[in-house]
């Protein structure tokens, strides 16, 4: 079949010379400037993607991303509120019924008639395409592993071997482009492996397969190509080894963890350490030749070592849907242009160059980006700094050595959590981040939860300094030395609560003189998120749901 | 699912091309097989519900039932009373299917009529399945034509087996005598038995304005019996309202004014005119309101 399909695609690039050319091969799907808003909610939100014929292509993002609008966007089940998907050469919609011919899938769960049998199921659905032979259905009832079971009622049918059937009746007319809408959800480890298998087979053989996932994992092992959406728009779209984070963590398994445990610190630092699960997760970016060698020296006995890819795709993904939050970019600028001469903004450092600030999860000023008004002016801009999740919890990060401005004031209830990216300059630009709170933070010792509607007023400012962290100076004099072990807060003081975002959550993308061209992105976390207490590095404050719908 | 089934199929060189011919998978020589048209797709999928049988089989047991009653307790309703033509079942067996008809015609075949409307599109959408028929390439319009095509077949058959059953339990417990009409006038069996038929068709083509307007409250929501309800909300309110003489102005252009001209068909001679007059609004109905169902259909986002 699939050797088919090569033909088919070939053929069909052929005869279709008009399709965009998209880096030397054409775009089998593409949007433009989709846009579709139910009532007042903005699902999608100017979506432009490209599908290449012969991806096999991951379309990731959390629930409620709008994945699914989106394929029932492009596949014409849904009208766009402006913009149009092209399938296959055919504008959709518009030419909804020539572009369907070359696509074969589904959107949610497949669904059949349950009192149908799989092969009449597969005969009718089949026939609204175009003439099936039975040795067809046969065909793909036995790719899907359903032959044994092609003559029961559907209706008696698990979910996985209804999503197996749903695969059936796509392939069934070896269609160019294969639309899977979480394919694998309700399936065991067994049927999830047959389907990825499936997938890359699939992909070898020319058809581009659009896979619709929220599993990094399975994207990552399955897909050449991927994009990954959040309220309706692309966070980031690429190759899936651009997509990867590089500095991948391992997992470290001794015969005495907490010696290991000093070593690696030793190593990588504080903040690069992490246990889990009886193993120690150790940033070792390249170095992980040289953590076992000093293991090994330091008469350890290493049982394993493993790439804690899951973690490091997760947190890279929640960082990404984070960076989502952002409203559109007619957000005030200003911010970011007065924080990019500041040379604090990022900390110098090669193991941990990122760092993420959090101030108290006290309250949240609204859900929705207000005006600016809302909050404390925004003059001043969050500080940047760095910290080992580990600090967070034992004691306050430690932060620049410098004067406390006059302006310090106690973090306000209405403080939003600040994440701070520093990507690391030429590195892949994986930015990593660390959850970083103020001094105090974390015993809640700061005001929490009850005040979410109030914006800082200037009573707030007038909360004793004591519990805020110690603030740095104004100027980027304050600068600590890169220190691998020590992770270090710079705090830029204002009249403002130190630690503030935009108020319009918006992002920045700061170059700081300091540390080359290195692009700092702030944003404010889900409001939703800072009603609870800090808790730890966890990503909660990523959590994506509930903000938006 | 194993991954070799994918594989381990042989390469077949490729098919080769035909002038005009897409050149998707399905043109391969190896997919060719029989094809089906929509309407036989919307039949298949109407054998395949439990609900068509229900619906059969309760139509086909009136007239059994009917004419089981009335032969058991041999006595009639009088001259008037009832619906039409019952009191004269006891002396001719032929007028079983008649007010076998006349009785459904009131609230059951209206009703038989909403439900499989309501189901056309929303039950598809309880189900799941309309994303799945429209992902393949087929134009909507279509499909809500065939769909509503097929309703009113299966609604036929219904009626069908209203006459056949109402005609073999007539002649079974009562026997089958000449008709007399409205008129005084004897027909033959035979031709008693056509009029019955034209009335089983002129009940089709009623029945077929519910269908169209179950089918346009079946594209506006995604549960079918919030479909039915609707339709059946509108039908009696529309019903009750023309009983009140403020409303004698409606009554022309209500469909369901015309559900008793039937009775002109056992005239002598056939008084044809209000017959077309009813088929005319029938007509105009069933038009409108299917029209107006693809109209919201066309535009509607499939959510379901």
């Amino acid at each position: 079949m699939t050797h088919d399909v090569v033909a088919e695609q070939t053929r069909e690039q052929e005869a279709r010379p008009e399709r965009s050319e998209c880096e030397g091969r054409a775009a089998i799907l593409s949007t433009h400037g989709l846009v579709k808003d139910f009532g007042k909610l903005r699902a999608v939100d100017g979506l432009d993607m490209q599908v290449r014929a012969g991806d096999i292509f991951g379309f990731l993002g959390p629930n409620g991303a709008g994945k699914t609008t989106v394929i029932r966007l492009v596949l014409g089940l849904i009208h766009p509120t402006s913009g149009h998907a092209e399938v296959a050469g055919h504008r959709v919609p518009g030419e909804l019924k020539e572009a369907l011919r070359h696509v074969g899938g589904f959107v949610d769960d497949p669904t059949f008639y349950p009192l149908m049998s799989a092969r009449r199921n597969l005969r009718l659905l089949g026939s609204m395409t175009g003439p099936v032979s039975e040795e067809r259905i046969a065909e793909v009832l036995e790719i899907v592993g359903l032959s044994d079971r092609a003559d029961s009622r559907v209706g008696g049918f698990s979910h996985g071997m209804k999503q197996r059937l749903g695969i059936a009746q796509a392939l069934l007319h070896a269609p160019e482009l294969v639309v899977l809408d979480e394919p694998t959800s309700g399936l065991d480890p067994r049927g999830m492996k047959d389907v990825r298998e499936l997938i890359r087979d699939l992909g070898r053989g020319g058809v581009t397969v659009f896979l619709s996932s929220h599993l990094l994992h399975e994207v990552q092992q399955v897909c050449t190509r991927a994009v990954i959406i959040d309220h309706g728009r692309v966070v980031v779209q690429g190759s899936v080894a651009e997509l990867r984070p590089q500095g991948l963590a391992v997992k470290v398994m001794t015969d005495d963890q907490t010696k290991a445990g000093g070593t690696a610190r030793a190593m990588f630092g504080a903040g690069a350490v992490a246990e889990d699960d009886g193993y120690l997760v150790v940033q070792a970016g390249d170095d992980v030749p040289e953590l076992v060698r000093r293991l090994v020296a330091d008469d350890l006995a290493v049982r394993s070592v493993v790439p804690a890819t899951d973690q490091g795709l997760e947190d890279y993904f929640l960082e990404l849907t984070a960076r989502g939050m952002r409203p559109p970019e007619t957000e005030a600028p200003e911010p970011s242009e007065q924080v990019a001469p500041d040379p604090e903004v990022a900390t110098p450092g090669d193991s941990v160059p990122s760092a993420e600030v959090a101030p108290p999860e006290g309250s949240a000023p609204s859900a929705e980006p207000g005006p600016p008004e809302d909050a404390a002016p925004p003059e001043d801009v969050a500080p940047i700094g760095r910290a080992s999740p580990d600090d967070e919890e034992s004691a306050p990060p430690v932060r620049a050595a410098s004067p406390a401005p006059a302006a310090e004031e106690t973090p306000p209830a209405s403080w939003p959590r600040v994440t701070i990216v520093v990507e690391r300059p030429g590195g892949a630009g994986q930015p990593e981040t660390r959850v970083l709170r103020p001094a105090g933070a974390g015993d809640g010792s700061l005001p929490a939860g009850g005040d979410e509607a109030s914006p800082p007023s200037p009573a707030d400012s007038t909360a004793p300094p004591a519990d805020r962290s110690a603030p740095a100076s104004a100027d980027g004099a304050a600068v600590p030395p890169v220190d691998r072990t020590e992770p270090v807060v710079t705090d830029r003081p204002g009249p403002g609560p130190t630690y503030r975002a935009a108020p319009s959550s918006a992002s920045r993308v700061v170059r700081s003189p300091a540390y080359g061209a290195l692009p700092v992105s702030v944003y404010r976390a889900a409001p939703g998120s800072l009603r609870a207490p800090v808790a730890s590095s966890s990503p909660s404050p990523h959590s994506t749901e509930g903000r938006r719908r | 699912m194993s991954p070799g089934g994918v594989c381990a199929c042989p390469p077949t060189p490729p098919p080769e091309r035909h002038a005009g011919e897409s050149c998707h998978g399905s043109t391969r020589p190896a997919m060719r097989g029989a094809h089906h048209g929509p309407l036989h797709r919307e039949w298949t999928k109407l054998l395949f519900t439990w609900r068509t049988y229900l619906i059969w089989g309760g139509l086909a047991a009136i007239p059994f039932l009917m004419a089981l009653a009335l032969y058991i307790s041999d006595t009639g309703p009088g001259p008037g009373e009832g619906p039409h033509f019952m009191s004269r079942v006891l002396e001719n067996g032929l007028y079983v299917p008649v007010s076998a008809l006349a009785a459904l015609l009131l609230v059951l075949l209206p009703l038989a009529a909403a439900v499989l409307g309501s189901y056309l599109i929303a039950g598809e959408a309880e189900l799941g399945t309309l994303r799945a028929i429209l992902l393949r390439p087929q134009s909507r319009g279509s499909l809500i034509v065939s769909k509503w095509v097929v309703a009113v077949l299966t609604l036929f058959v219904g009626l069908a087996l209203v006459v056949a059953a109402g005609i073999l339990f007539g002649a079974l417990f009562f026997g089958l005598e000449p008709l007399v009409t409205l008129s005084g006038t004897t027909v033959s069996i035979a031709e008693g038995i056509g009029l019955i038929v034209l009335t089983a068709l002129f009940a089709l083509a009623a029945m077929a304005c519910m269908i169209s307007l179950a089918l346009l409250f079946s594209t506006l929501t995604n549960s079918s019996l919030t479909a039915l309800i609707a339709t059946f909300v509108v039908f009696i309110v529309v019903q009750i309202l023309v009983t009140f003489s403020f409303f004698d102005w409606l009554e022309p252009y209500v469909f369901s004014s015309y559900f008793g001209e039937y009775m002109n068909f056992f005239r002598d001679p056939i008084a044809w005119r209000p017959i077309g007059e009813a088929l005319l609004v029938f007509g105009l109905w069933s038009a409108g309101l299917t029209a107006l169902a693809w109209l919201v259909f066309r535009r509607k986002d499939i959510l379901s």
